[in-house]
């Protein structure tokens, strides 16, 4: 009570609650983005690098010919090799509950406590793994409707189909998320390797090298020392793989989501800083009148400034109150539920330090770096200027709309009505304040339209997948087949239309050094197939004539960023090395660590040595292509391959576009949610700036009633000056959003694809956006208009 | 009787031979759309501590132009004001917020309390700026006041719950809350009903009568003449100080009283 100053500013807090709670929700909503975003990152990356690092993860493998144990104990002693694990695997395929085939990398391991490189994570089950007996990745199980107890059907290289009991699930921080692309990995003893027709040697060596894990080139020295020792063992080396040492294999993917958030932060408190801005303009325009008796009492300057300030850091105060909660509890589901996606586990709970650092931040320093302005301004208007009311926001200053608004011409025109023409000339009456209010709403309507576009270039991209994916059916065999065998064997089942014969293998792409390399998916079409339609992004597609001819797509140009259009790149097929030209780039959409090829199939007929008019990638076409016609042709290819004992896995066109589009969808899913998030920002920031107008009008509402304006007037007059600041903010999001989204384009293209994607329009943005602000500007004026209406003509021109 | 002032051995109820205002070639020009407005035309006027002036005139004519020379709200464009010996119309915003709350008590038409604060805390919100009176002593201090204005049974009510009468006694007891030896009314009983204006007025004659010099404008003819000088204003010039010539152009005003109302409605709703 002795600082009836202070108790001012809580006074003014609690007696206008609305103004209170808009201007705390308008702080609290850059606190909660900022929050959401950093915690999640946070507790992403966390749970990433502890789910990576307890797996021990390898930095290279060697591919070689099959070899025991005891060269596996030689490359652990070669200087920088801190450990060495043997391994073979095989792809078998395995049976789900719903009665379908699923590929399943099987793995050989002696036991879960052998293993020193790639470790498993023991989920549940028995720990002791016996023959017959399998571990199954907890992700595949669980999508494959498989559990602990149950037993599994894998139908082996050699046709046969055995029955294994799953006696545990793991956890495998290589394996493929199930969820994008329908894959799985299982272990087993060497024992039961053999009686699944497979070797039991192993067939490369896992290896974890000394020093810095993401420096390549160290990885490399140390992987080149453990390959001469390969070759003194007299094996052959195939290839020495290293894929982003140190990195965790979803790392492209998190990145991505990482950045897409980072942006949405970042606009975020752009939006925030101009809704703080905007709603304690507002608030000090509400005030003069009593900064103007402050000062007439003997308030200085830096006094009133303190107050100010001090009601703001309250503001944050709350907001943070709000906002910090609030924030911590969608990072969390939103960091458990893309961890779940990308099958890794979920820490503890924990509220980063730096978040709450760069929340409180938010919360307390950037409305007070908002709010300088217009609260030295509202303070250091004069005594004079502030009683009249005339101080911050001139009413009566006449720019060239106010005039254009007035003149005689527009004033004799029949439309728009006078009231109509009174909202339009209110609507510029504050015209600092309406700056503020279009610039918060046009940032948010850009944003959020622009979300849209970045949408639809992703779905873009998608869709020119098809170009690459036009088979309906594909049938991918173990054994080399002859193409004219197939064709006797397809061509007379019904909803078939034709077929083509096509090789497709994993091969390595050599470095300089001729020992380390990268591995590629190599497609080899016939040179005049009619299944590919290609976009291009450098040089041209393959012509028959390209004998040495190879394209490549934007995923290979990560591995290998040296590598242009018209240089050369040594392939290694059938242990031979062959100079192959780059004859053109292209674009192929999808999160891929490995880089995709293709040559023409009669080039990796001659270099494999496989024969001539072979195939084991036979792509069918169907009379009808939508999902379920592909599946039914599928069944009945399925029933006559079997019929003629030609093993293969088939696979519907729709099947793997669907499971190209899943990281694409959850990035998708990710700027959906961003709309959301904007468009609520926005809308608060709406809300608030025509809150506040409409309680600044108050007593100008009053002075219209008692001139005559019945209430339904009054709602007409306000709501209509909130929907044309809507149109207008509406139209200039659209016109800003074109930036906004060539920027979103370049750098999420970047990071995906390793080229920008294609900006595309997206109406449904813009059409959305119209809805949203219109249906705020009605609710967000007719809120204040129906206060002011309920109040007496006395009480309104007695309000403050 | 509680004396409404700390008594002042220099604030008589004559006045001293030395000026407590002193308003020498006041010019003030206002720039419009339409050009310059020269609201004050070189104003010369002193007056005396301890004297109760009121200050008369058309809406219009510069009276609360005037008013706003001497407590500083405005700066003239030309010319000297100077009270009690401190030349305001060279004070920094700052200088003049101390100044005037140390030294000067103002009393609005409108009242102007600050509506969240409650009828105590307003008295002591000058105290609290100014740093007055050490913080322990500001209640009992303001509790003091509101009793001289018969309001003390109110002091912890909210000034939307006072009639205007009521409020305006606050408002009397707030300007006191400094103990300023001059304060200024700017149509104090402007808003109020001729019985609750005489109260209002006779609070004022009592200041006056303490010691305080109090200066004040208004329209209200029966009240213009219980002043101790009249200073008539038109057109921006002072025409007349006699009381007699007072009240021969108060007696013309009820024109004069329903404009000003209407202007002052006009500034508000603005």
């Amino acid at each position: 009570m002795a600082y009836p100053r202070w108790k001012k500013i809580l006074a003014d807090l609690w007696s206008s609650k609305a103004r209170t709670i808009l201007a705390a929700l308008s702080i609290a909503v850059g606190i909660f983005a900022v929050g959401v975003v950093t915690t999640a990152y946070f507790l992403v990356r966390d749970a990433m690098v502890l789910d990576y690092e307890n797996a021990n993860p390898r930095t290279a493998r060697i591919y070689t010919e099959s070899f025991d144990e005891s060269l596996v104990k030689d490359v652990a002693k070669v200087p920088g090799v801190t450990a060495a694990q043997g391994y073979f695997d095989a792809w078998l395929k395995g049976l789900g509950a719903d009665g379908n085939l699923y590929p399943v990398d099987v793995t050989m391991i002696e036991s879960l406590d052998a293993l020193n490189v790639d470790r498993l994570v023991f989920e549940g089950g028995s720990r002791k793994l016996s023959k017959g007996e399998i571990y199954m990745e907890r992700a595949g199980a669980e999508g494959m409707g498989l559990k602990v107890g149950s037993t599994i059907d894998l139908k082996g290289n050699d046709g046969e189909v055995r029955t294994l009991k799953i006696v545990g699930l793991v956890h495998d921080v290589n394996a493929n998320p199930f969820r994008f692309n329908q894959k799985t990995a299982a272990y087993v003893t060497p024992e039961t390797m053999s009686w699944l027709g497979e070797t039991n040697l192993y067939n490369n060596i896992a290896i974890i090298t000394d020093g810095l894990h993401t420096d390549i080139n160290q990885v490399r020295e140390i992987a080149e020392r453990a390959a001469g020792t390969v070759k003194q063992h007299g094996k052959e080396v195939y290839s020495v793989n290293i894929n982003n040492p140190g990195q965790h294999p979803a790392q492209s993917i998190i990145n991505s989501v990482l950045a897409l958030m980072g942006a949405l932060a970042i606009m975020s408190v752009l939006l925030s800083i101009f809704l703080v801005i905007n709603t304690i303009s507002a608030l000090m325009s509400q005030q003069i009148r009593q900064i103007g008796v402050m000062k007439a009492l003997g308030a200085k300057v830096g006094q009133l400034i303190c107050m100010y300030l001090a009601l703001v850091e309250a503001f944050g105060l709350l907001a943070l109150l709000i906002g910090l909660p609030l924030g911590a509890l969608v990072a969390y589901g939103f960091a458990h539920w893309l961890l779940m996606m990308l099958n890794a586990d979920m820490i503890p709970f924990y509220l980063p330090a730096q978040s709450v650092i760069l929340q409180a931040l938010v919360g307390l320093v950037v409305p007070l770096v908002g709010a300088v302005a217009p609260v030295i301004s509202g303070a250091r208007l004069t005594v004079r200027e502030a009683i009249s009311n005339i101080g911050m926001d001139s009413t009566g200053s006449q720019g060239w709309i106010d005039r254009m608004l007035a003149s005689e011409r527009i004033q004799s025109l029949r439309w728009p009505s006078r009231p109509l023409m009174l909202s339009l000339r209110n609507a510029f009456r504050r015209k600092s304040r309406l700056i503020l209010t279009l610039i918060t709403l046009t940032l948010g309507g850009a944003i959020f339209i622009s979300v849209f576009s970045v949408r639809d270039s992703l779905y873009r991209e998608l869709d020119q997948n098809y170009g690459y994916y036009q088979s309906d059916v594909n049938i991918e065999m173990n054994q080399n087949q002859k193409i004219d065998r197939m064709v006797v064997a397809v061509q007379d089942i019904p909803g078939v239309v034709s077929g083509e014969g096509w090789l497709s293998s994993r091969l390595n792409v050599m470095h300089a050094d001729g020992v380390n390399s990268d591995l590629v998916l190599a497609f080899a079409p016939p040179s005049d197939t009619k299944l590919i339609t290609p976009v291009m992004i450098e040089g041209r597609w393959l012509l028959p004539e390209d004998e040495n001819g190879l394209v490549a797509d934007n995923h290979f140009l990560s591995t290998r960023p040296d590598v242009k259009v018209n240089d050369t790149v040594v392939l290694r097929i059938n242990k031979q090395d062959h100079l192959f030209t780059v004859v053109g780039i292209f674009r192929l959409a999808g999160n891929s660590t490995i880089g995709t090829v293709y040559l023409n199939r009669e080039t990796l007929e001659r270099l494999s040595g496989v024969g001539t008019e072979m195939t084991n990638s036979f792509k069918v076409v169907t009379t009808r292509h939508d999902a379920a016609s592909q599946m039914e042709v599928l069944r009945r290819l399925q029933t006559r391959l079997d019929a003629k004992d030609i093993d293969a896995y088939l696979q519907t066109g729709s099947d793997i576009i669907a499971s190209s589009r899943s990281t694409l969808n959850m990035l998708i899913y990710l700027l959906l949610f961003m709309a959301v998030l904007i468009a609520i920002v926005g809308g608060l920031g709406l809300m608030g700036t025509m809150g506040m107008n409409g309680i600044e009008r108050t007593r100008e509402i009053g002075v219209m009633r008692s001139i005559g304006a019945v209430n339904s007037k009054i709602y007409q007059l306000v709501v209509a000056e909130g929907m044309f600041i809507g149109l207008i903010s509406w139209g200039l999001g659209w016109l800003v959003s074109f930036p906004i989204a060539n920027l979103l384009d370049r750098q999420l293209g970047q990071m995906l694809l390793n080229v920008p994607l294609v900006y595309v329009f997206s109406a449904q943005g813009p059409i959305f956006w119209l809805v949203v602000v219109l249906l705020l500007s009605v609710l967000a004026s007719l809120m204040p208009a129906r206060n002011a209406v309920r109040l007496t003509i006395r009480d309104i021109l007695a309000y403050e | 009787m509680f004396r409404l002032s700390k008594c002042n051995p220099k604030n008589g109820n004559m006045p001293s031979v030395n000026p407590l205002i002193d308003m020498r070639q006041v010019m003030k020009v206002y720039k419009t759309s339409a050009g310059g407005y020269q609201a004050l035309k070189g104003i010369d006027l002193t007056i005396n501590r301890g004297e109760f002036v009121g200050i008369i005139g058309k809406s219009g004519s510069g009276k609360s132009t005037l008013i706003n020379m001497i407590t500083g709200i405005d700066r003239p464009t030309s010319g000297e004001v100077w009270v009690a010996g401190t030349p305001i119309h060279l004070l920094t915003e700052n200088q003049m917020a101390d100044w005037r709350g140390k030294d000067l008590g103002i009393v609005f038409q409108f009242f102007q309390l600050l509506p969240t604060l409650s009828v105590i805390e307003n008295v002591m919100l000058p105290m609290d700026f100014c740093n007055a009176y050490p913080p322990r002593e500001r209640k009992k201090r303001a509790i003091e006041l509101l009793e001289t204005v018969d309001m003390a049974s109110h002091a912890f009510k909210l000034p939307s719950a006072l009639s205007g009468g009521q409020q305006q006694r606050v408002a009397i007891a707030r300007s006191l809350a400094n103990d300023p030896p001059l304060v200024i009314a700017d149509e104090p009983t402007g808003n109020l009903d001729s019985k609750t204006a005489d109260t209002m007025f006779r609070l004022f004659e009592r200041l006056a009568g303490e010691g305080k010099t109090v200066v004040m404008v208004t329209h209200d003819s029966s009240l213009a003449q219980r002043v101790s000088r009249t200073v008539i204003i038109k057109d921006g010039e002072v025409v007349k100080e006699q009381s007699e010539e007072a009240n021969d152009f108060i007696n013309t005003v009820p024109t004069a009283i329903n404009s000003r109302t209407a202007h002052n409605h006009a500034v508000a709703t603005a």
